[in-house]
């Protein structure tokens, strides 16, 4: 690469944290009856899938967050944003140009409602500016 | 305000060529629609999701996919040219495309497929058409200044 950053490593550990912990609220005290509700989700499938096992998912989750913030605090570098609301708008942008049209793909393409796309969307997009914030504020 | 403001200001400041962000996004949905045709992997995919066709408005849903392709484009090449800059390379571009479907893309779609508890192959399926397409994409965006 022809541009060489400096990434705080300690910055990216908190973003992905913060993401993380922002998804566990918000699939669970926050919107999780609704998104279960719009996603179709019955209380058998539910519970067949903690049979199978939860604990393995979490963790997929949880090496996924900081795969993002460790791939968005290059971004956020190469940007040279330094400031909180700079970050944020990096961040933004990271959420319009992929998280936006991917997600689509569900409501587009597999006939998910457009609730259940509202709820996905807004996370990231909260999670996002979050991030963003974090990692340009503590460079 | 006035830090949001030099945000919006910083992240416009490049200068992109339309024309190519155009074709890029072209790209992106000919191998979508590649991807999903009965010659490659459509049969398995309709198998997989239990559809059978597109049904009404079809028309509809290829506009807003065109609309996602395009935005896809317009934020890779920042992504690229930030990166990479304008002396950005075929290989560089690829790169850079790579890691963005890597971390957004992966990571992203990931946790939304996990949790639904239905057919995973859903997710494979589409993680490597986009793979394939961000690859071209980014070919295609680095190399056409």
């Amino acid at each position: 690469m022809a541009i060489n950053v400096i990434i705080n490593y300690w910055a990216v550990i908190v973003a992905a944290v913060v993401m993380y912990a922002l998804g566990a609220l918000w699939y669970s005290v926050l919107f999780g009856k609704a998104w279960a509700r719009a996603g179709k989700m019955t209380k058998e499938m539910m519970e067949a899938a903690q049979k199978k096992g939860m604990a393995w998912r979490y963790v997929l989750m949880l090496v996924g967050s900081f795969l993002t913030a460790y791939i968005l605090a290059h971004f956020i570098q190469y940007t040279g944003s330094m400031q909180f609301t700079d970050g944020m708008v990096g961040g933004f942008w990271i959420w319009l140009g992929f998280y936006v049209p991917v997600l689509s793909g569900q409501v587009l393409w597999e006939g998910k409602p457009f609730a259940y796309y509202l709820i996905n969307v807004t996370y990231y997009l909260v999670g996002l500016l979050l991030m963003g914030g974090i990692l340009a504020a503590w460079h | 305000m006035e830090s949001w403001q030099h945000g919006i200001k910083m992240i416009q400041s490049l200068t992109v060529n339309w024309l190519a962000i155009v074709v890029a996004a072209l790209a992106n949905i000919v191998i979508g629609a590649l991807w999903y045709s009965p010659f490659l992997f459509g049969k398995v995919w309709m198998r997989a999701s239990g559809k059978q066709d597109m049904g009404k408005g079809a028309g509809k849903l290829y506009l807003l996919n065109a609309v996602a392709s395009l935005l896809i484009a317009y934020v890779l090449v920042h992504a690229i040219r930030y990166a990479a800059g304008d002396a950005a390379t075929v290989a560089e571009g690829m790169m850079v495309a790579g890691i963005n479907w890597l971390g957004f893309l992966v990571a992203g779609v990931l946790p939304v497929y996990l949790f639904e508890g239905r057919n995973k192959s859903l997710y494979f399926f589409y993680i490597a058409y986009q793979l394939v397409s961000f690859l071209v994409m980014g070919a295609i965006l680095a190399s056409w200044k």
